[in-house]
Parts: C-alpha cells; structure tokens; sequence
C-alpha cells in the first residue's frame, strides 16, 4: 500500500467544493485514489469543506460503495443478481473465499485480490458473472477460476 | 391562522391549519403514542408508531400528517393496534430491552409503550446484538444496543444545540449512533451538554452521575433557574432524601428546547468539594472553629475597626442576597462592588458620552437565530454562555453569516464565515472597522498607517474590508460582546459601530444575575483595610482573589472550600445554589424564580437575615 | 461491391461476451483485405448501444441489408468479411435459427418483430458517442420544436394528453407532475433524472442511457423548460461504467455543439445538466432519497408532502422522472400525443420496456406496446427454455409480485399488474420454470431488500429481518406450523407501516408467493419437503439399491463431491457428504439409484 498526504486530495476538493453537494463526488475521486477512505483523510475533507465530521462518516458508512477498509490490486466480485444467483453464483462465491482465504470485503494476503458480491450487474443473459476490475467474465464455471486469477 | 375541524376516534375537534394530527390531539388532551417524535426538533417520522387511520383508508403517522377539513382519523382500530404491537415487538426483540438490568428502567418511553400494550414477553426470538459501548465520556455513556434508532439524540445534537457531533453511521441493521467519525466521544467535537441523554426514549445514552441512583417518579422534582450564566436556563431537579440525582432542561421552554450546558446539568453532580459548615477564624496560623454568631460578632468588629472596607458579592446570587448584602456592607461603610459590575459600569458610560439608546439592546436573545449577520467580538461565549453559543451555532448552520474576532482561538471554527485573530490591544481593530464605515472604503488604502497596525495586528485589509462589507450588506446584524472584553476603547469603538451601522447589540458580563444593572456598585480599594467576600460558590474568581491578597484582613463567606477561603482570616459558611430561594433577573431582562431544591444542611439558613443582622451590628 | 455499414452491439452484455474481440478482429480482416476506404473505421463501423437479444451476443448488424450475425466467435469473422463483404453472399451458417428456420434480417427475428419500439428506438441503431449520428435520427429536434413552437403550458397539456404515466415504477402521470413543478413560483428550480436502476436482474435503463444518451438530456430540457428549470441533474448508478462514460460524453458533446448551456436555439432559455454518480444504494432509486444523495447525504427517504414537485432539491420545486419516461418525451413532443395515446391500452399508453430474464429462449430487452400479456411476452422471448413448462413470471423486481401460469394471459399495464398483486415496477420480468421453488425466489427477493433497507424505520429495518429468519427457517426444513400466519402478519405490518415505497413493497415477493403458491409453503412447513428440490436442506440424500447395482463405477465418475465408495458387492453413498445433485442416477445405466432413505 502506497504511503498517502493528506494534501495530495486538496486539488480534488477544490475541483468540486464549488458545486452544490459535493461530498459524494470528491469521495469517489478520493477513493479512486487511494483504493479506500480512512478515518483522517475523511476528516481531512470534512475540515476542507467546514461540514461536520459525523456527516462525512455517515454519507461513507451508507453506501456500499465507500470502504474504509484498504483494498488490494484488483477487486473480483461475483454478480449475485437473479439470474447469476440461479445459475450458481452461491458456489462461485464459496470457490473465491476458499481459493482466496477471505471473507466476503477481505482482500488476499499477497494484497492482490478484494473479494465482494455485487449487485446484478445487468449481464444476465451471461449469468452467472465474476468481474475482475472492469473486466466481465460471463458463464463462468468453478473450475475456470483458477484460470481467471492467474491472469492478473 | 384559520381553523380546521376534523373527527378524532368520533369526537369533532379544531385545530389550527398546518398543524400536525399529533400536535393537535396533544392539545385536545388525546396522547397518540410515539418514540422519534419530540416536540424541541423537526418531526421525522421515524419510528412508526403514531400510525392512524385516515378516512377509513390508509395509515399515516400522526405526527406527520397535517389536518385537512373533515379529516376522519381513528388512533386505536383493530388493524392500528395491530401494527403498533407489531413494531413494538420488532423493537423489543431486536435490541437489548432486558428492563431489569436497564439503568432507564421505570424512566423509560418504549417500556412505558411496551406496558401499555401488553407485551410483556418476548413473541419473537431475540437478535442479541453485540455492539461495543462508548463510555469514555466524562458524563455520558452511549450504549447502541439499547438504540431503537429513532434519531432524537441525532436531530438534538444538530437543531437543539447546533453542533452536529451524533450522527447515523451504517446502513439498515447496520445503523448506529456514532460521534464524529466514529471516534470515542470523549475524544469527539461534543460539548457536554447532555441533551442527547435527555431526549432519548430508553437506556441508550445515559448519565454516568445519575446511574442507579432511583427512577424519576420517586425523586423530588424542582423547577427552578440555572445561575451558571446570564442565560438562565429553567431547570428540573430531581432529587431523593436531600441528593442531587439529576438535572434536565425544562422541556416547557421552547427556545432552548430544554437545553442545559455541562455547567448547569452535569458540574453540581460532580462537584466533590468539602463544603463549609462552620466560621473558621484564622489566628496565628491556626484554624479555630467557632459558631455562626460567634462568626458574625466577628465580622461586625473586624468591619468596626476598617477604614477603607472592600466588599465584593458573586454574580450569581439572588436579588434579595445582593440587596441584603449590599444594605449592611454600605452600613458598614463599605465599597460595595459585584462581580460583572466593571463591565456594566464601563458600558453606562461609554452610552452616555455616545448618547446610545437602549433601543440597540436585544431584550430576547433567541433573536440571534433570526439575523442575518452576526459579528461576535470574543468567542469565549462557547465556554462562558453555552446556550447562546448553540443559538449563534444554529444561526449560521442556516444561513446567517458569521464574523468572529478574538485573541485567541476562534472557538467557532467550524461555523465561522470571516475568523480574525488579533493579539492585544484589539481597540485598533475596532477602530479601523468604525474607520471604514464612517470614511468609506477608500479610507483604508489611503492610509500607510493602517497598513503598519494591520501588519502589527497580523491582520489582512482584505478581511476588514470583508467585515465592513457584510456589515453594509446586511439587514438584521447582531453584534455580540463577549464577556473577556473589559477594555474601554473596545466597548466605544463596538458601541459607536452599532450606532453607524443600526446593529442590535448583546452585550455580555461575568454575572448569571443581571439585576447588577440596577444596583448601585463603585467598584473597590486597590488596598482596603478589610476585604468582605460573598463568593457563594465561586471557588477561582479573579477579581476576588486579588481583593483577598491585597487586604490587610480578609472576611470570605462561601459554601465549600477553594483558593478562596485558603486565604481568608475569616470564612462564614454561605448557602449553596440549591439551597438559596429568591429571584434572578436573565440576560433578557426578564425577572426568574430561584427555588430551594434542598434544605439548608449547616446553622446557617437565610443569609437574607444574617446580613441585616450583620447591619445591625453597626 | 456495395458500400455498407456494420454495426456492433457495445452494450454491457455484448461486450462482457466479447464483442471487442470481435470488433478488432473485424477491423484487422477489413485492412488485410486493403478494405480501409471503403469501411472507414470513422464512418463504416459504428458501435451502438444495446441492440436487445443479449443472449445472442457478441452480434452484428450489416447494413442495407439488415443482415444479423449473432453468438459470434473471431474465427467467424474472416468467414463473413470474405464472403459477405467481398462477395456479397450471405453467411448461411451463421444466421440465427427461429423455430428451426434461418433469420437473414435482424428485423425479421421473433425477438425484435414482437416488439414495438419507441423508448429503445436509437439504442442498437446509432452510435452513442456521436452526437452527428443522434442529430442524423432526427436528434433534437423536439426540442427545438418545444422550445421555439410551444409554450410552456401547450408542452404540460400534450404530455398530459398523451397518457404518459412514470416508468419507474408507481405509475403517476408525468404531465400532472410537470404541472405541480411548473406551477410553484419560484426561480430556482430542478430537472432529475432518476438514473439509480437497482433492482436486480433489471437493465433497461442502462440499456438506454449507454445506447441513447442524448434522447435523456432532451427529455430533461424539454421538461426544464415546460416547468421553467435551468438545471438538470441525471443520477447514475457507480455500477454502470458505460453508461456514465457514454452519458459523459454525451454532456460535453451537447455543451460544445451549443445544446446545452445559455440561449439554447437562439430563444432566452438556458439548460445545464450535471451527472451524479451513485454510491451503491438501492433506497436511492426513491426519489426523495435520491435528492438527498445528490445533496451530498445519506440516502435516507424523507416524509411526503411536500413532494419533490414543491419542494425537492435543496428545498427548490423539482420534477424527477425516471429514464424512460425521458427518453419518452421527445418522440411524444415531435409526433403529438395523440399518436402516442393510440399505442397501448386505456389506462396506459405508449410502450414498457422489460429486462427479460429466467428460464426463456431469449433473455433481453423487450419492448412492448401495453397490453401485451404476459403469453405474448414470453414468446417474444422465445418461450420457456429447455422445453420445461412454465410456472411463473416475477414482474416487477423486488418491489414486485409472482404471477402463476392460471393468469398467463394477463394484460401486462399498470392496472392489471395492480390488480393480480405486482407492479410495473421498473420492469424486471423473470421467466421462471417449473424447477423452481417459489419460497427461494421470495427468499431470494427479501433478502435483497432486506440488506438494502436504509434502516430508518422499524417495520422495513426490522420487520423485513424477521421475515426473513422465518424463510431461512422453513427453507432449512425448521418450519412450525404458526409460521406461515406470523408471516403474513409481519408483511402486512411491513406493508402498511414502512416509511417509504421500499419498505412498503418488500412484503410483495413473498404475499404474491403465498397467494398462489401457498401449498409450497406448506409442502416445506409441514412435510419437510421442497416439491422442486430446490432446498437443499430439504433433499434427502440418494441411496444406491444394492441388489440392483452392477458395479460398474460410473457413478463414482461423475459425482463431484466424491460421496460414493465402491464396495464388492455394491457401491454406496455417504449420505452426510451426498449434495443431492442427482448426478449419479442420471449415469446408473440400471437405474439402481434414488433419492430418499434407505431404511
């Protein structure tokens, strides 16, 4: 994990503090940055933005997207939508916390894999679906895991 | 405000429009049942048990529907009661509502609710959440496994005190009341004020000094006023065989919303000083005891025998304590002098030689949420004046802009528009500001002068002329003085800008009672020959302990020891604030009753008497 | 040879089957064949937005013909570059079969002729980047029609006139709501476009918002001008990266080209759109949690009245509106409400767009004049598949209700749905076969909207809980007797006393599953028994007869969790470690194995 200054988030600050409701979108971009949002960097932009602390924290808290929790190299995720869950997601997931030895939001102990289920991502025709980053892998069966890992 | 008439479970009643069903009811004597809904904060509708029926038809809270002409609502049909149960079970199974090891138990709006509807057993098999409590807090323990989330403790936190440090964190079971970023309350930006204990329904958030000690039903209850600070906050003190066992707010005042700061709710609950009981007269480096008579006799010979006599009474004492005390140190011949008087006695002056009118005078110090601009010239008003501190908090939270000058930090950080620091003396300041106003903008530029003392003051020209321009801007500004500012030159140059500019002032002193403005003081000896302090529970008063060490011979008359008394020759035993009954006037003008809310515990009973004794003695 | 173009399918589902594969292999075929001028990569090959039969991807369209190439794999490229492009003939063994006959035209598909389209119209024919190609369809012209041609008032009347009701689910008519918005007087006032598209197994906004961008911002700057808005907000879920990329693009090519931003058509009206990103938030798809997550705060509802329309974003007068009904106001503006109000039934006009998914032929997007029923719709997507019969339709998402087969012929508007105990919904429409069991699909559903529950209110933060513990419970095989009356009581509790639309139509999965599955229920209540074998709990593990067995070890090959040991006489089977995948009764060539106890 890549050591952060705290100042090195005030140029995205400035690039949305003028805007109305600007908390969401500077925590996406911090995010993106940093792979997670830490207690001091959440502190850090309520200061910046003169909101209260406890605001920033619970807007992080809420939803889903926002981790407080560092991530690692690539997030794999596995599509728990309807369809995916019909055409065996549920073995899938258990294949990826044996595979990987974590639990669902943990991350692998090389750093290299975050494992989460997403919600349906609107590829069912291709259920059930794993996601490494931006990539889609549809029909996915439990043995062809391994083969997907070892791409990354 | 035109009327509506609308049918509650058959009976026609009348309310005003806009009102919500629930407050209507309220007023018609019918109680719908509720948890989040409280009368100080916005109604959230939150926690789903006010449900009624409407028209026969759908289901609405109570306290979020409006009447509307010929409303037909019915609060206890089959299905309501039905779904209200429901509810209250969901509730009682989902966290831990064990009464018996509740501190809350028989204090307590869900159990009262769970009572009422029969349950008492649990239908449903229980979730046993296992949450970490917060109990770091000096005062408040916060225990979310007790939480039944209906957020009034978060709603308090922000409408009722302005300070926004509770807050939900997580989402759906996950929801939990956190503080700040989730970090120990002690360590959070909270201000003790307790309001969040008072307002919750349950055990959730409690007070660490009241654990235990009984449920309210059983306690002497006395209303009375808080004489911390010139606020003057209406109090409910519980009480059980002659001990403190908790202070709240009076919910009945609605502008502080039954607010109480750490002074007024959780200080005299902690205090744990020894108390004095008896004269202590100090010869010789030894302490001799001796009976209150003795002790008056005393004080008569010691105030016969003085010459130049400095007589200085607290604050925070009653009218008729400060009338009594005042009428025998003047018989005595005796400088009377009080403390807060200086500041009041400067102000009356710098009005004459201004010709300033009371008219620039708040009289309701709520106004200040309803300006447009504040300028607070010493922001020690956070620690001296809590209460109208989470008024100026709650005014800018809305809009109002805020513009703070002081020596030190500014303790509004958060809230603050325009933060000037200056170092000592800030006459120069107010000066250039006045300077402005008056000569126009222009004038600040034009001078090298100003530039040299703004440098020396370490302030930008930029935020002067910021301040000027809000000030031009604004329609409704309030200036506030806080109550460290005791220079003459500051008080003018303020006075004189809210004379420029039409500002309404609230000026602020060290005294809780504001009858000072009409006592006649005359301030004290540099070196008196006796010095006759009436500190009652002041223990590190400034002014007094400074009369004390440059007395020949020094009289202290206080409720517990401190400095105080260590340096007195004479202490007499003084009442305490809750032993003292009488009257105290607020920074509003208006006049408050004090109550006794316990017994007086040593010989001395009415101080009222003990000074016209003391006159008497001449 | 003729000039033609090709088009690719870019939506999510066609690029997560490989169409970009597919893409660069088209491109490396058209330059080793010197094609280059005459395919311009600019101008030949265009990538659209989602074309529809998503379970036909990656696929191609060529153009005049209309030629369709679906479930293409990059060898097949070469085969269609050198016979289609370079000699004109048709691939024959790559078209796609309908009812055992080869389909030339992708317009000739059951899939598409089956549908009417008015919503997805440009999604799957243009190319969602180019604002050129969206101005080539005709693209803003609705737009200047409202703003130059129409008053304010004469736009509210036509949408009102043309019957248009909210696509997201409710219902409400969207020229009433414009008219609550326009009426309110004040100069501050909002455009949304509700974007937040969660409910599982639901992509039809997606599909629109990737495929068809610009159509949105005219939708929202026909309504800011009707209602007198100069600011537009479209809320995206974080999941959608294309979408939010496409709708990126789509902004900056609209605000440099002069359709967004001061005097748009020479007039006085100015309009700006600014795109939101969602955080991952299912209650921010109701509209009054959704401003308050534009806001920058928790997506927690807020109590109505007042509505959005008097007083929404930052307490300013608001219309928000979902992404199909914007996209379906510029068609209504430029061909006249009347036309619009002739597609689809009484209560309901114009079209409804389904995420079709299940067990069908077709899985994909279907749009559908009203009315249509559910028969019809489930044809157009190629029938149940694998021949299995039907059972029932979950309609709605998990908001929704399950209809059974006895209803198959039901009209699909917003008044019938209401009636057989669903809602519209955003359009979710999951085929399901009669392998599946209905308390693990309302299981399924809770469970979602259980974990998505913003927390705010009892019944939905708890009620839903519960519920769900007792589901666990009887698909565990620990159901009592009393269970299935506190379930209904809890829904009906949930029901009628959540806070907001997500909590109130939690309870629907499982009150339309006990409405017309209740002997299912039952069936795992009181025999301990999953009538589809669904529950796994619930399935006994298979035995192996002895006296029957041959030993001939077949069985031992398939079983994936090893269960069975040989034996000299007989294999048997471990029942703790049997999964009762019945694997291994369908390979026992005597049919010695079965399910159920041995003793």
């Amino acid at each position: 994990m890549e050591k952060y200054h705290l100042r090195d988030m005030l140029p995205i600050i400035e690039e949305y503090e003028k805007k109305a409701g600007s908390l969401i979108p500077i925590l996406h971009e911090v995010q993106k940055k940093l792979g997670y949002l830490p207690k001091e960097v959440q502190e850090f932009i309520a200061e910046e933005l003169g909101i209260p602390y406890s605001q920033v924290y619970s807007v992080v808290t809420f939803y889903s997207f926002f981790t407080m929790e560092p991530k690692g190299d690539y997030t794999i995720s596995v599509c728990t939508g309807t369809a995916c869950h019909v055409k065996g997601a549920d073995e899938l997931t258990e294949e990826l916390k044996d595979r990987l030895n974590v639990e669902e939001g943990g991350t692998s102990d090389d750093g290299k894999f975050t494992f989460n289920t997403k919600r349906c991502v609107g590829a069912c025709s291709k259920a059930p679906i794993v996601m490494v980053g931006d990539d889609v892998y549809g029909k996915v069966q439990t043995e062809e895991l391994e083969d997907i890992l070892n791409r990354y | 405000m035109s009327t509506v008439k609308f049918t509650v479970d058959g009976e026609k009643i009348s309310a005003e429009k806009g009102e919500t069903v629930m407050s209507a009811c309220k007023k018609h004597g019918i109680d719908i049942p509720k948890l989040c809904q409280h009368d100080a904060m916005e109604n959230v509708m939150a926690c789903r048990v006010c449900i009624v029926e409407v028209n026969g038809e759908q289901i609405q809270p109570a306290c979020g529907l409006k009447v509307e002409e010929d409303l037909e609502i019915k609060t206890e049909t089959d299905e309501i009661k039905k779904y209200r149960r429901m509810n209250l079970e969901l509730i009682y199974r989902s966290e831990n509502h064990y009464c018996m090891f509740c501190e809350s138990d028989g204090d307590c709006e869900l159990q009262d609710l769970m009572w009422e509807n029969g349950i008492d057993y649990f239908e449903h098999p229980r979730l046993f959440p296992d949450r970490p409590i917060d109990s770091s807090h000096e005062h408040i323990v916060i225990d979310n496994n007790r939480c039944i989330r209906c957020g009034r403790c978060v709603r308090a936190c922000e409408e009722v005190v302005g300070n926004q440090t509770l807050a939900f964190g997580g989402r759906g079971l996950e929801n939990e009341i956190v503080a700040d970023a989730d970090v120990p309350l002690k360590e959070s930006t909270c201000v003790s004020c307790g309001m969040c204990l008072q307002v919750c329904p349950t055990g959730a958030i409690f007070n660490k000094h009241s654990m235990f000690k009984g449920i309210k039903d059983e306690c002497d209850l006395t209303e009375s006023t808080c004489l911390r600070c010139s606020v003057g906050c209406e109090t409910e003190i519980y009480t059980r065989t002659g001990h403190l066992v908790e202070i709240e707010g009076a919910e009945s005042e609605m502008e502080s919303g039954g607010q109480l700061c750490e002074m007024g709710r959780f200080e005299p609950l902690v205090d744990r000083t020894e108390k004095i009981d008896d004269v202590i007269y100090k010869e010789n480096e030894t302490e001799k005891e001796m009976s209150l008579a003795k002790g008056l006799e005393k004080a008569a010979e010691v105030l016969d025998e003085g010459d130049k006599i400095s007589a200085m009474a607290s604050g925070n004492l009653t009218n008729e304590v400060l009338d009594s005390f005042s009428e025998a140190m003047r018989t005595h011949g005796a400088l009377f002098d009080v403390v807060g008087a200086k500041r009041h006695r400067f102000e009356k002056e710098v009005k004459r030689r201004i010709n300033m009118i009371e008219g620039h005078f708040i009289d309701d110090i709520t106004e200040v949420m309803k300006a447009d601009h504040i300028l607070l010239y010493d922001t020690s008003v956070r620690d001296t004046h809590p209460v109208l501190a989470s008024y100026i908090r709650r005014a800018a939270m809305n809009g109002t802009r805020l513009i703070t000058i002081d020596a030190y930090e500014d303790r509004f950080w958060e809230h603050s528009d325009i933060s000037i620091s200056v170092e000592s003396p800030k006459t120069q300041l107010t000066r250039l500001i006045n300077q402005v106003v008056r000569e126009g903008k222009g004038s600040i530029e034009d001078l090298t002068r100003v530039s040299s003392i703004l440098g020396g003051l370490r302030v930008h020209p930029r935020d002067v002329m910021q301040v000027v321009k809000h000030l031009e801007e604004s329609t409704y500004d309030i200036i506030i003085l806080g109550s460290e500012i005791i220079d003459r030159w500051s008080i003018r140059h303020i006075f004189e800008l809210a004379k420029l500019e039409g500002s309404y002032l609230i000026s602020l002193n060290q005294a809780s009672n504001q009858y000072i403005r009409s006592l006649e003081t005359e301030g004290v000896y540099e070196e008196p020959d006796v010095a006759y302090v009436l500190a009652g529970d002041e223990d590190d008063q400034e002014d007094m302990k400074k009369l004390i060490e440059n007395a020949d011979f020094s009289i202290v008359q206080a409720s517990k020891r401190s400095e105080l008394t260590e340096k007195a020759d004479l202490v007499i035993p003084s009442l305490t604030m809750f032993e003292r009954e009488g009257t105290s006037v607020n920074i509003n003008g208006e006049e408050k009753e004090v109550e006794r809310v316990m017994e007086p515990k040593g010989e001395l009973k009415s101080e009222r008497e003990f000074f016209e004794e003391l006159a008497e003695k001449r | 040879m003729t000039r033609r173009e090709i088009l690719i399918c870019s939506g999510t589902g066609c690029l997560s089957a490989g169409a970009e594969e597919i893409e660069d292999k088209l491109m490396d075929e058209l330059w080793k064949h010197e094609l280059e001028d005459k395919y311009p990569v600019t101008r030949a090959i265009k990538r659209t937005g989602c074309m529809g039969p998503c379970n036909l991807g990656p696929m191609i369209i060529i153009r005049p013909e209309d030629t369709f190439y679906g479930n293409l794999e990059p060898s097949d490229v070469e085969t269609i570059v050198e016979e289609h492009l370079l000699k004109d003939r048709v691939v024959r063994n790559l078209l796609i079969e309908d009812d055992g006959h080869k389909v030339e035209e992708f317009q000739k598909l059951d899939f598409i002729q089956g549908q009417k389209k008015i919503v997805m119209r440009n999604s799957g024919d243009i190319d969602p980047s180019s604002l050129e190609d969206y101005l080539e369809n005709d693209g803003y012209m609705a737009a200047r029609k409202a703003i130059t041609d129409m008053e304010r008032e004469e736009i509210i009347e036509e949408i009102k006139e043309s019957g248009l009701r909210g696509r997201g689910g409710a219902g409400f008519p969207t020229g009433l709501k414009w008219e609550f918005t326009a009426r309110e007087d004040e100069d501050e006032k909002y455009v949304v476009c509700n974007g937040d598209e969660g409910d599982p197994g639901a992509f039809m906004d997606r599909s629109v918002l990737e495929g068809d961008p610009h159509s949105i911002i005219e939708g929202m700057m026909i309504a800011g001008y009707a209602v007198g808005a100069n600011k537009g907000y479209i809320y995206v879920r974080a999941e959608y990266p294309l979408a939010i990329r496409n709708l990126q693009k789509a902004i900056r090519d609209a605000e440099s080209e002069g359709y967004l931003g001061e005097n748009l058509f020479n007039t006085q009206f100015d309009f700006n759109v600014e795109l939101r990103v969602g955080a991952g938030a299912f209650v921010c798809g109701e509209e009054t949690a959704l401003l308050s997550s534009i806001e920058g705060k928790q997506g927690r509802p807020k109590y109505r009245p007042p509505y959005p329309a008097q007083s929404g974003l930052w307490d300013q007068p608001t219309v928000i509106n979902n992404v199909e009904t914007f996209a379906n106001i510029p068609i209504i503006i430029e061909k006249g409400s009347e036309w619009f109000d002739d597609i689809g039934t009484e209560g309901s006009s114009g079209t409804k767009v389904f995420a079709v998914a299940g067990d069908v032929g077709n899985t994909g997007l279907v749009e559908a004049e009203m009315g249509t029923t559910i028969e019809e719709m489930i044809d157009i997507a190629g029938g149940v598949a694998g021949g299995k019969d039907f059972k029932a339709v979950q309609i709605g998402g998990p908001a929704g209700g399950t209809i059974p087969e006895e209803h198959i012929d039901l009209p699909i508007d917003y008044d019938s749905l209401e009636e057989a105990g669903t809602i519209m919904g955003s359009g979710g429409f999951i085929v399901l076969d009669e392998d599946t069991c209905m308390v693990d699909v309302a299981k399924f559903f809770l469970d979602f909207t259980q974990e998505e529950s913003c927390g705010k209110c009892p019944p939905c933060r708890l009620g839903t809980k519960r519920m769900l513990d007792i589901l666990d419970k009887i698909t565990k095989g620990e159901g009592e007797s009393e269970d299935l009356e506190t379930l209904e009581e809890l829904a009906e509790t949930v029901q009628n006393t959540s806070f907001c639309g997500l909590g109130q139509a939690s309870p629907n999965p499982v009150l339309s599953t006990l409405r017309f599955f209740r002997e299912e229920y039952e069936a795992h209540v009181n025999e301990k028994e999953c009538p589809t074998g669904t529950c796994k709990a619930l399935v006994e593990a298979f035995y192996i007869d002895e006296e029957a067995c041959v030993t001939c070890g077949k069985c031992t090959e398939v079983c994936p969790v090893d269960a069975i040991s040989s034996g000299d006489e007989s294999y048997s089977i471990d029942p703790d470690t049997c999964i009762s995948c019945g694997e291994c009764a369908q390979v026992c060539p005597v049919e010695a194995i079965s399910e159920g106890d041995n003793e």
